[in-house]
């Protein structure tokens, strides 16, 4: 059982606090951005404009970064301390690693993140918990382990190919998102304009080139500015907004995933555990309709059910 | 695709000493940025304001206080960056480097001097320069007097700004990297939070929340723990004190701009100028029209 104070009681709340408070913040945030640029009217200013662009964007990549942050502190938690605190703790390039490494992350790992496997604390070996299930006594029927394993491949496989589409947004975005949050270095639509690159002198039949959205690079990085010139701002917003929403529902699905497990406690008052409560684990939680056969939704639904049995009393003679 | 300037300046030689025409843009610009931050901050505001009134869970609620201060910190980080920018060389670059510890120390630096702060950053002219520029004792008084009053505000406006910085910059550096942040009601009330809460007592205003910032040191992992009050009065001052940051940029960036348009180093504000008696109001505009012909 592990350490009530240390472990359990700051994980619940860890989680409790992210279901609560985190996710609905983050979804009014980016709600609210979307909203912003669609109330403004045809003759807003066009920097305005732009700072209204950068907001959806700054919004919708928050939740990306979020991900980032719980999935590396689940694929390298700290030893011999509770999992999340890894996902307390700041680097610079958490983010941009996760993004580009999580694509590439094998099964096992992919299960870790999913909630299907866990980390043995001592040796730091992957477990399926399909495999933790039959080292604790727990049998299966046949038909409930190929339902299990059936949802398990279902799940690497589109959490795979979610990763790789949101690595890919995170780097698209990842220039407008710093110049949003370091000094709103939207470029001044007022005293620049965008020409080709054989233009040496302006005349007045220079033709112009507008981007959806233009910004100064933060200091450091070899492109001094970045634009698109590819969609429309409407299509910028819509298509940013659409990351963002998915990284929301990811990290709803880990939550989801994790809480079946520390809600399954039961404590008092003082933070002591008194109690198990049955327990059903989310098992297809990231799964969508379409992506399981109807007999594994028939045999799985959400997922297993598991009921806690107290050790029969020995009677002394 | 290249970028074109469309700026007109009459000596590019006094911009390119002066930071570049990158810089100039991006200052010109201000206005705009001012305003998108003052409003993004008056909607989170309002959002949080309607599910306080909704009596909305502890939790929802104080998330979107959350998402207020995060806003309001982005305003406090424009004008830190600023500061930083101009208290040394080569502006430009220093605006888009920023670190933490540059715009702690851009507010350390405005708030320590305040003299040096108002001159470089916010172009303010002293008695030196006025009289420098020819001006008479008659004018120099009001104009001095104009310029008081500008300090007075701008040193109150900074006050809240700094406050605001240094009080929540760790709590908003954690909503923005990965949002490792504990609902207040899930480290006070039972069962608690484990050792997250020990120690802690909840905030005396009612919501709060704690964020949690960790760090690896050689074989050790250290958690500091950062609450933020998050009840209606605690995140309506966040909100003020993001608005008049995102305000003080404003006008720092704006005489910035103009003293490079105009090609002067310093000036004075005319905010007040309705303060100053008839007399010395007509002194200082006659002064100004005067400059102005010449």
């Amino acid at each position: 059982m592990p350490d009530s104070h240390r472990i359990v009681l700051p994980s619940r709340a860890f989680f409790l606090s992210w279901r609560d408070q985190t996710l609905p913040a983050r979804r009014a945030a980016l709600d609210d951005a979307v909203a912003h640029f669609e109330e403004l009217e045809a003759d807003t200013d066009p920097g305005f404009r732009d700072m209204a662009v950068l907001g959806v964007i700054g919004e919708a990549l928050q939740p990306l970064e979020d991900l980032s942050y719980l999935g590396t502190g689940w694929d390298r938690p700290y030893r011999g301390i509770a999992t999340y605190v890894r996902a307390t703790t700041y680097t610079r390039s958490t983010a941009t690693n996760f993004w580009q490494e999580s694509p590439k992350w094998d099964d096992a790992r992919l299960d870790v993140f999913a909630g299907l496997a866990g980390r043995d604390p001592e040796t730091d070996v992957i477990v399926p918990l399909t495999e933790a299930f039959a080292s604790h006594g727990i049998s299966l029927e046949p038909e409930v382990q190929e339902a299990l394993y059936a949802a398990r491949a279902a799940t690497t496989d589109r959490l795979r190919r979610l990763l790789r589409g949101l690595g890919k947004d995170w780097k698209q975005f990842s220039p407008y998102f710093l110049a949003y949050k370091h000094g709103g270095l939207a470029i001044n639509r007022d005293d620049t304009g965008f020409v080709t690159d054989h233009v040496e002198e302006l005349r007045d039949a220079t033709p112009w080139h507008e981007p959806s959205i233009a910004v100064w690079t933060r200091g450091g990085r070899k492109q001094e500015l970045q634009a698109d010139f590819n969609l429309s701002q409407a299509e910028l917003v819509r298509y940013g907004a659409g990351a963002g929403r998915l990284a929301i529902d990811l990290i709803d699905a880990f939550l989801d995933s994790r809480l079946a497990v520390v809600e399954t406690f039961e404590f008092d008052e003082a933070g002591e555990v008194v109690g198990i409560k049955p327990m059903q684990l989310p098992w297809t939680t990231w799964l969508r309709e379409q992506d399981l056969d109807d007999r594994y939704w028939k045999r799985l639904g959400r997922g297993p059910r598991i009921t806690w049995i107290a050790e029969e009393a020995v009677i002394e003679e | 695709m290249q970028l074109a300037f469309t700026v007109k300046h009459h000596d590019w030689e006094y911009i390119e000493q002066r930071g570049g025409i990158e810089l100039l843009t991006h200052l010109r610009g201000a206005a705009t940025r001012v305003e998108f931050r003052r409003s993004s901050i008056e909607r989170a505001y309002a959002r949080f304001a309607t599910a306080d009134a909704e009596e909305r869970s502890e939790a929802e609620v104080g998330g979107l206080g959350l998402v207020v201060v995060q806003r309001a910190l982005l305003a406090a980080e424009d004008l830190g960056g600023l500061l930083h920018a101009f208290r040394g060389d080569d502006p430009w670059q220093r605006l888009r480097k920023t670190t933490i510890p540059d715009l702690d120390a851009g507010y350390d630096w405005a708030l320590a001097r305040p003299e040096e702060a108002f001159a470089e950053a916010f172009c303010l002219a002293d008695e030196h320069i006025l009289r420098e520029e020819g001006l008479t004792n008659r004018v120099i008084g009001p104009l001095m007097d104009l310029r008081g009053r500008e300090i007075t505000r701008w040193s109150r406006m900074l006050g809240n700004a700094a406050n605001l910085w240094h009080t929540l910059h760790g709590v908003a550096k954690a909503t923005m990297h990965g949002f490792p942040v504990f609902a207040g009601t899930y480290v006070f009330d039972p069962p608690g939070a484990g050792e997250v809460g020990a120690g802690l007592r909840p905030s005396p205003f009612g919501r709060c929340a704690i964020a949690a910032s960790s760090r690896e040191r050689d074989r050790e992992v250290r958690t500091d723990r950062l609450p933020v009050r998050l009840d209606q009065q605690g995140v309506a001052t966040w909100a003020r004190w993001g608005k008049v940051a995102a305000r003080l940029a404003g006008e720092l960036s704006a005489n910035q701009a103009e003293s490079r348009m105009g090609g002067y180093a310093a000036t004075i504000p005319l905010r007040f100028i309705s303060r100053l008696s008839p007399d010395e109001r007509s002194l200082v505009e006659a002064a100004l029209t005067e400059r102005e012909d010449s």
